[in-house]
């Protein structure tokens, strides 16, 4: 199998390198872009896997390469940007981008975000939607009844059985926030009395664990003060 | 049931604001100021730019205010006036003028009965006559006062008056004419022929007959005293209105007097002067003048004072003023100054007299000042209101420049923080790198993390203290909130070891904040907490309730000398003092503090030797 391809595209050159660095060492092949213009002639003239493009550019900025992009292709893109204003995300995420990261990122993180995306379109296909009774799909989280397991991504998971069991209830009911008690009461089968935060350590275990960064959470969410949520 | 009555008075006035709110009236004006021009089909008005079209209307509106404004103090004008007719102060010099008449033999004497020796109770110099009232008439009735029989063509035929303390009373017999007789066509009349009468040394003239012997004329007085005290009166049942909001009771339908050995059908009135006593009616209209201009004027100038607002910024929504401050200023404002022309207007009325009863005179002058007023509280309230919508938009605009600068630059350090985290996340990677070298990377790597921690919360703060973050306000329960916290620190904690003492309330406690917000909060306290406190002595976590507020306390005992106070801490972002060596309080109480606020919460800091504790309040739902 060839070469996976990445396109990065930023008008800071150091940045393009460190990234592409940062991506060779992983075993990608990276082209570079400078701007938007060549970013969109990049993509026309080569087979690309992935995009990793900057929203502030000269000539035509993130935001309008990625709508031009989305007109014919389907490919993962992921926004990387300095405005880190939540109406920037979600404009971002609005046009087309898979996936938005801000400035200053952290290597790993977004190494593991591109790992993610790549899993997600090139292993996965288009199986993403296909929820069983047996199967819970949820964007990249797939837990299988059967067999007990979880994985995100395509990558297994290894929980505990309490955290399977919470993550089961909570994906069983997609986007219902649970209270600490609740989840006690139905996972433990016993009366929440004085269970302080022993739900919530355990939350907290099963998002290092699924969660590319633990700290902006994509599926297991905290609802501060009330309680917890599943949420593609 | 004060407490219900509050509730409902609350409730009304809220309601009667939604409906002020509603009514809309500022593009009410502008409809009207359109109709105006549409109606006088003003031809220059099409010539107009829209520019120029905008400042006829804000011109058209201002007028409007004005309007406004004036009718409502013209109606508090028309309760001055009505209000001088309340009440005549009957004070206590004038009783003790009549006593001294009558003392000195003076022939003040009839007029003022034997019961006047009695005590009168006085509140602010004036007798109260309310309560003592049928009382006073009793007496009056029965210690005999002149009653005078009238005789020719006269319709009365008898009539009595008697001045006790501001009332006058008189008998009127022959009720076969009914009450008609009683009405006096004019003031004059009735000054005339019986209050001006009542002087020192002249008797009672009833048409031509002067009675100059006295002796005959008591001696008749008793014969029709007899007769009335035969049948004395129960109560003073009826009551009918003579001369314009004079007073008369009918004591009883008919009693017999025997008068030249007939006996005659005989009615007492006892007439009550409008001076003499406090007129509900005229006081009720009066107090309904007054209501009624206040709502004008008070509406006529928050609308002037909102006018300049709305002018500046035309689309753009902003809250120039808070309206309910404003609205509560403007009214002491108002009141104040009506209070004011009231007590002029009444120290003149009152001052003007009795007798002379000039008060009329002084009309036209209270007008004139209404007019005065009005003008004024004019301009003063466009002055006010334009120059605070001025402050306004500077302020805005200050605070609009200091949060871009602050955006601006954080952006420009992001950009070139992402290469240097990147290329040390490079050169970590390099395997040639000698010991000392993996040591300083380590320690860039470490620095870098901060300065991007530190950016992005000046970032956050910035934002915030300019007002420019966005709020999901939702009821949530804060014991969740800070179990959660704890949860989601737990490797922190852990890492410091730290005992943690956590003294929850057993239910939980709703407040409306931001949970997300409160939950930064309380990270960054607790972060705070964890980074200064002693290693072995406890932080404490407190919550609890005191009456209607929820309060988070966590203290811990410092682990270095506390040489700041606790302004310090807080005023750290604006002063920019480093309080501790190294990393210093950092931003992060700052940002605590800033959320904690936005949320509608309160903030405190409490040093007390080394203990460091932070206080947070909320409101319960």
């Amino acid at each position: 199998m060839e070469a996976t391809r990445i396109l990065v595209a930023d008008d800071d050159r150091e940045i393009v390198y460190a990234i592409a660095k940062l991506l060779e060492n992983e075993g990608f092949t990276v082209l570079k872009a400078y701007d938007g213009m060549e970013a969109l002639g990049a993509m026309t003239a080569n087979k690309v896997d992935l995009l990793i493009i900057d929203i502030m550019m000269p000539k035509l900025d993130g935001f309008s390469a990625i709508v031009k992009i989305r007109e014919s292709q389907t490919i993962p893109i992921i926004a990387l940007s300095a405005k880190s204003e939540d109406s920037d995300k979600i404009l971002g995420l609005g046009i087309g981008a898979d996936d938005y990261v801000t400035k200053p990122y952290n290597p790993l993180e977004l190494l593991a975000r591109v790992k993610s995306l790549l899993r997600r379109s090139l292993v996965l296909g288009k199986s993403d939607s296909q929820s069983t009774d047996d199967v819970i799909i949820i964007g990249g989280l797939k837990l299988d009844k059967m067999a007990k397991n979880v994985s995100v991504d395509g990558k297994g998971v290894k929980l505990t059985a309490t955290e399977y069991s919470i993550l089961e209830l909570l994906m069983e009911n997609k986007g219902r926030v649970f209270s600490a008690e609740t989840i006690y009461n139905r996972v433990w089968n016993e009366d929440a009395y004085n269970i302080e935060n022993t739900v919530m350590v355990h939350i907290r275990h099963i998002r290092e664990k699924i969660e590319i960064n633990p700290r902006e959470p994509e599926y297991l969410k905290v609802v501060w003060g009330i309680g917890y949520k599943i949420e593609a | 049931m004060v407490t219900k009555l509050k509730r409902e008075l609350r409730l009304f006035l809220r309601a009667l604001y939604a409906w002020l709110v509603k009514l809309n009236i500022k593009r009410k004006a502008k409809k009207l100021s359109e109709m105006t021009v549409r109606f006088l089909s003003l031809s220059w008005y099409k010539n107009l730019n829209e520019k120029q079209q905008e400042s006829f209307h804000y011109f058209m509106k201002r007028c409007l205010a004005f309007a406004v404004l004036m009718t409502g103090v013209i109606c508090i004008a028309v309760a001055c006036m009505n209000f001088k007719d309340i009440f005549h102060i009957f004070d206590k010099s004038e009783y003790e003028e009549l006593r001294k008449a009558q003392d000195n033999g003076k022939t003040y004497g009839y007029f003022l009965p034997d019961w006047a020796n009695y005590d009168l109770e006085w509140k602010n110099g004036n007798p109260i006559f309310a309560e003592k009232f049928a009382e006073y008439i009793e007496t009056a009735y029965n210690s005999r006062q002149h009653i005078k029989p009238l005789s020719g063509e006269s319709t009365d035929l008898f009539v009595n008056k008697f001045v006790t303390n501001g009332y006058r009373f008189f008998l009127i017999a022959n009720p076969g004419e009914k009450d008609e007789r009683m009405v006096f066509n004019s003031w004059d009349y009735y000054f005339n022929y019986y209050a001006a009468k009542v002087e020192p040394g002249k008797n009672i003239s009833y048409g031509d007959l002067l009675i100059t012997d006295y002796l005959e004329y008591r001696r008749k007085e008793e014969e029709v005293y007899d007769i009335l005290d035969a049948q004395r009166p129960e109560s003073f049942k009826e009551m009918g209105m003579i001369y314009d909001q004079r007073y008369t009771y009918r004591h009883k339908e008919k009693l017999s007097i025997r008068y030249e050995d007939k006996d005659e059908e005989v009615t007492l009135f006892v007439v009550i002067s409008g001076f003499n006593i406090i007129d509900e009616q005229v006081g009720r209209k009066s107090l309904v003048w007054a209501a009624i201009g206040m709502v004008f004027s008070l509406f006529a100038v928050t609308m002037n004072a909102r006018l300049s607002g709305s002018v500046v910024r035309k689309n753009e929504k902003s809250k120039v003023f808070n309206r309910k401050t404003i609205t509560a200023l403007l009214a002491t404002y108002l009141v104040g100054g009506f209070v004011i022309l009231a007590a002029i207007f009444f120290t003149w009325y009152v001052g003007s007299g009795y007798g002379s009863y000039d008060a009329n005179r002084k009309e036209n002058t209270t007008i004139l000042l209404a007019v005065l007023y009005a003008v004024f509280t004019f301009i003063t309230t466009t002055m006010i209101s334009t120059g605070l919508s001025a402050a306004h938009e500077n302020a805005q605009l200050l605070k609009k420049l200091k949060a871009e600068l602050i955006a601006n630059v954080s952006h420009d350090i992001k950009t070139p923080l992402t290469s240097i985290i990147s290329y040390i996340n490079l050169l970590e990677k390099e395997k040639t790198l000698s010991k000392d070298g993996k040591y300083y990377i380590s320690i860039l790597k470490n620095k870098s993390e901060r300065l991007k921690n530190i950016v992005s919360d000046l970032f956050e703060l910035s934002k915030s203290t300019s007002g420019n973050s966005e709020l999901t306000i939702e009821n949530l329960d804060l014991k969740t909130l800070l179990l959660q916290t704890l949860a989601d620190m737990e490797d922190i904690i852990t890492n410091s070891g730290l005992d943690i003492r956590q003294n929850l309330p057993a239910a939980g406690v709703c407040v409306n904040a931001d949970g997300k917000k409160l939950y930064r909060v309380f990270q960054n306290i607790i972060d705070n907490a964890v980074k200064y406190a002693l290693p072995g002595a406890p932080v404490f976590i407190t919550l609890r309730m005191a009456g209607k507020k929820a309060i988070v306390e966590i203290q811990n005992t410092a682990s270095y000398e506390i040489n700041f106070t606790e302004e310090d801490v807080l005023a750290r972002y604006t002063r920019g003092n480093g309080l501790l060596q190294e990393d210093g309080i950092g931003l992060g109480l700052s940002i605590a503090d800033t959320f904690v606020k936005e949320c509608g919460g309160e903030f405190k800091v409490k040093i007390a030797g080394n203990q460091f504790k932070v206080i947070v309040e909320f409101k319960t739902v």
